[in-house]
């Protein structure tokens, strides 16, 4: 099994404990460095216990997987920062599921360098936003060594005034043949006033790549509403299991279970306010 | 009783039925039949509450008392109940537990308690053995990646939970192999009672050789043009519609 690592951010600073010896992670102001030593797997849970910046600098090494979990449910604005280098002849892994169901401001920038064959990065994003939050997802992604894989899915469920942005970058060099890369960004608009903005791009210059990419922004769908109406379920309770199965996809990217229900939980406990 | 009064309902503008009535008494079986484009599906949908369609006239009750200011849900709690043509896949969602959420829906409607995962599941036991399905079925998320017959079979063991009073069968034997069709029948068969009513929609005459109505209705352009007994299907599957439509 990985190894766990529960971190906790506040006021700036990042607690944990019980670090593996095979992690380095440390703090110097907004700068987090953090270095997964090499055949290595561990995963981090961050839970935001208040806003503020912070730029996480992930290098993960050859053959090690790093599976880091941020969630943001507290009322304050988060400004997150990753830059992700996975190193010459990597076979790295590096997947992060960031959750945010606050009603504030996050913006997230993450940029990715894969340096080495076989590496693989993996974006998955949950945004469950209402009152006057935004979310702001910019992704680069430097595909710089052949052979490399990414995933990018990023979900919001926005109510009220809430909005989403995200503006996804692929870029692939000559030198990178056997890329395969995808980006996708789904936004449910469960109010006339929310608003989400959906931009992903790709650049290629090499010629033997599989590449994808693709956005949709629509409301639940009303059959499958009916549905479950017919079954008798209230509407506030088909609304309910809709829009969890419309977010189970990216919670179960999760890699622990005890760390996968806390997630549930609360994304219950925000649909339930909403 | 289940009665529509000359039911009028159209959507984005175009009419659908068109003055249709049929009443259904407790323990009666009608299979309605006819071309496609007819109306057939649109009336159990309308009559199930669904939002896109507009009542233009007419009313729909159930034992003297109107339905149509009812939500679906509602609707689903005095007993309607309809097997869709088309189930809807619902990624994410346990099978087991859509079907425990449902039947303690109607339970706390109905004023009793819920019941917990281990009692539902030996309630459920005797419903799975009526449509021939194990216990690995209820692990899958709702109809998802289920093939024609697993989710026609679905629809069935969601009627058998809810025990509903008047149940609309849209094309349930669309999709269907013969042995899927046997186990559907035989599973309808042994939950018709004196005190549910059938509407089974259908384009052919093999179903209703398993699931013998008591009246057979011709659908043409939103209206009940012709009702006869069993024989009328017959008649229908050799016949086709086209002395009906002149």
């Amino acid at each position: 099994m990985d190894a766990y690592l529960q971190i906790l951010f506040r006021d700036g600073i990042l607690v944990w404990e019980n670090c593996p010896p095979f992690v380095s992670l440390r703090q110097e102001g907004d700068d987090v460095y953090v270095e997964v030593s090499e055949d290595q797997s561990v995963v981090g849970v961050v839970r935001y216990q208040t806003g503020g910046c912070i730029r996480w600098h992930v290098d993960v090494q050859k053959s090690a997987r790093f599976s880091l979990i941020s969630i943001q449910q507290k009322q304050c604005s988060l400004d997150d920062t990753m830059v992700v280098q996975l190193q010459e002849n990597a076979h790295a892994s590096l997947h992060w599921m960031v959750a945010e169901l606050s009603t504030f401001t996050t913006k997230r920038q993450v940029d990715v360098f894969f340096h080495g064959p076989h590496s693989n990065f993996q974006l998955y994003g949950l945004h469950v936003m209402s009152e006057q939050a935004s979310v702001e997802t910019k992704t680069h992604l430097r595909h710089l060594a052949p052979y490399t894989t990414a995933t990018q899915q990023v979900k919001s469920v926005l109510f009220d005034r809430a909005t989403s942005l995200f503006s996804g970058l692929v870029h692939v060099e000559p030198v990178a043949q056997k890329t395969d890369s995808n980006q996708y960004n789904h936004s449910l608009i469960l109010s006339d006033q929310a608003r989400a903005i959906s931009k992903p791009q790709l650049e290629i210059f090499a010629d033997d790549v599989k590449c994808s990419h693709g956005a949709t922004i629509g409301q639940l769908d009303r059959d499958e509403w009916f549905y479950l109406l017919t079954r008798g379920l209230s509407d506030c309770d088909a609304k309910s299991m809709l829009l969890t199965a419309y977010c189970q996809e990216i919670i179960d990217t999760i890699p622990i279970e005890d760390a996968r229900d806390r997630m549930m939980h609360t994304l219950l406990r925000k649909l339930a306010t909403v | 009783m289940l009665e529509i009064k000359t039911l009028c309902a159209k959507i984005n503008e175009t009419d659908i039925l068109k003055g249709l009535s049929l009443t259904v008494k407790p323990g009666e079986i009608h299979a309605i039949m006819g071309p496609n484009g007819s109306g057939k599906s649109t009336l159990s949908k309308v009559v199930c509450g669904h939002p896109s369609y507009e009542i233009t006239g007419g009313d729909v009750t159930i034992d003297g008392e109107s339905i149509l200011e009812d939500a679906p849900d509602v609707r689903a709690q005095k007993g309607l109940f309809m097997a869709f043509q088309y189930p809807v896949e619902i990624p994410g969602v346990h099978n087991g537990n859509f079907l425990r959420m449902i039947y303690n829906a109607k339970r706390k409607a109905t004023g009793l308690d819920e019941l917990d995962p281990l009692e539902f599941e030996t309630f459920l036991q005797e419903k799975l053995k009526m449509v021939e399905m194990d216990d690995l079925f209820l692990e899958r998320a709702v109809n998802h990646g289920f093939s024609g017959g697993e989710k026609k079979r679905n629809e069935i063991l969601q009627m058998l939970v809810l025990e509903p009073r008047f149940v609309f069968l849209d094309e349930t034997d669309s999709g269907l192999d013969i042995d899927a069709l046997r186990i559907v029948s035989k599973a309808v068969n042994q939950y018709k009672n004196t005190q549910t009513g059938f509407v089974v929609i259908t384009h052919y005459q093999r179903l209703l050789s398993h699931i013998v109505p008591d009246v057979v209705h011709v659908m043409v352009d939103g209206q009940l043009v012709k009702t006869g007994d069993k024989s009328l299907a017959l008649e229908l599957e050799e016949k086709g519609y086209d002395w009906l439509l002149t």
